[in-house]
């Protein structure tokens, strides 16, 4: 608390809160708890596209638990901040994930889980599936045909870590406001 | 032998597997198909469980599976009501990828081949003529005239890509 030792401002209330919030966002409490409130509050849309969605549904379930890190599953994409694709996509399904998405508000994420949404798995060269990465932008992928309950977790910790690094950078040199 | 009606007999090749339980019934004349389906039909075979298409490039087989629920002698058996369609003098449509054979569609003697024709259509290109609804059932309505399933279609890693907007 050394350097807050003799800090004043002069002026109006109105400069005065500009000045304070502007030497706050430099300070490393203020970003931490405004990243640790949003990467713990990642409410993924509820929309299964394969069958990935079984093991979506496991880690949701008492056993993994996946709420302890604030991972919640919501009905309506209008209250989320999180898209899952769960496997394969036809080009059908794909159109109703990307509607899902632009329904969303920012800022969103996306986690292509399972061998198919990687790069199409069995379906690699099938005539009517399309991978992920041509139509939505991926933060994090989730190897695994399909991927356990844990691996999906390790999935959500890293996309944690990534939203803490993005903001954090973002608050510091003023992009977000 | 367990068909036994003449028409059927008259008109089709047929060859029954007992230990299999498929009754093979080829029939080689367009327009008398319909004809062995009613015979079928009245036989007892009352509904169609699959419609099914082969390529084998120089012609292509449409095969109706049929088999009965009422009459217990045809417990355990399956026909296979085939016709062979020749693909070498068919002309070309600009519209789709490649041309749509004819055959008459069985929708007016079973009911529960409408949406498996459906299917056959989309996915083979064949036009069932009479059939009362031929639209796309699982493919998107934009991919309408490129029949995946035929073995002259070229997949998305080596050669078509299919373009998603």
């Amino acid at each position: 608390m050394d350097d807050q030792q003799g800090l004043a401002w002069f002026g109006s209330l109105e400069e005065i809160a500009k000045k304070s919030l502007d030497y706050l966002k430099k300070k490393d409490l203020l970003t931490k708890t405004v990243s640790w409130g949003v990467d713990y509050s990642l409410w993924p849309a509820h929309l299964m596209t394969s069958c990935c969605g079984a093991e979506l549904a496991a880690a949701s379930s008492p056993r993994f638990d996946l709420e302890r890190l604030g991972f919640l599953p919501f009905g309506s994409p209008r209250q989320t901040n999180l898209i899952l694709v769960e496997g394969t996509t036809t080009i059908k399904m794909a159109r109703i994930v990307k509607r899902s998405w632009e329904q969303m508000p920012s800022p969103k994420w996306v986690i292509a889980m399972g061998a198919c949404a990687m790069d199409g798995g069995i379906f690699f060269d099938s005539y009517n599936t399309i991978v992920v990465r041509d139509y939505l932008p991926v933060d994090v992928y989730v190897p695994g045909c399909p991927p356990r309950p844990e691996a999906l977790a390790q999935g959500v910790l890293m996309l944690q870590e990534k939203i803490r690094r993005e903001r954090q950078e973002l608050i510091k040199t003023g992009g977000d406001k | 032998m367990i068909i036994n009606n003449e028409d059927i007999i008259k008109t089709a090749k047929i060859n029954e597997d007992e230990k299999k339980g498929i009754i093979d019934v080829f029939v080689t004349d367009v327009n008398s198909l319909k004809n062995v389906a009613l015979s079928l039909s009245k036989m007892g075979f009352d509904h169609c469980l699959s419609v099914t298409c082969v390529d084998y490039r120089s012609r292509m087989s449409v095969i109706w599976h049929v088999s009965s629920y009422s009459n217990d002698e045809y417990k355990g058996h399956v026909v296979q009501l085939r016709i062979d369609v020749d693909t070498s003098k068919l002309v070309p449509d600009p519209k789709y990828r490649a041309p749509m054979i004819e055959v008459p569609s069985l929708v007016e003697v079973w009911k529960s081949a409408e949406f498996h024709e459906r299917e056959t259509h989309e996915m083979f290109g064949v036009n069932f003529q009479g059939h009362p609804d031929l639209r796309q059932i699982l493919l998107p309505e934009d991919f309408y005239g490129k029949w995946p399933m035929r073995k002259d279609f070229t997949f998305n890693k080596s050669g078509i890509k299919y373009e998603f907007e």
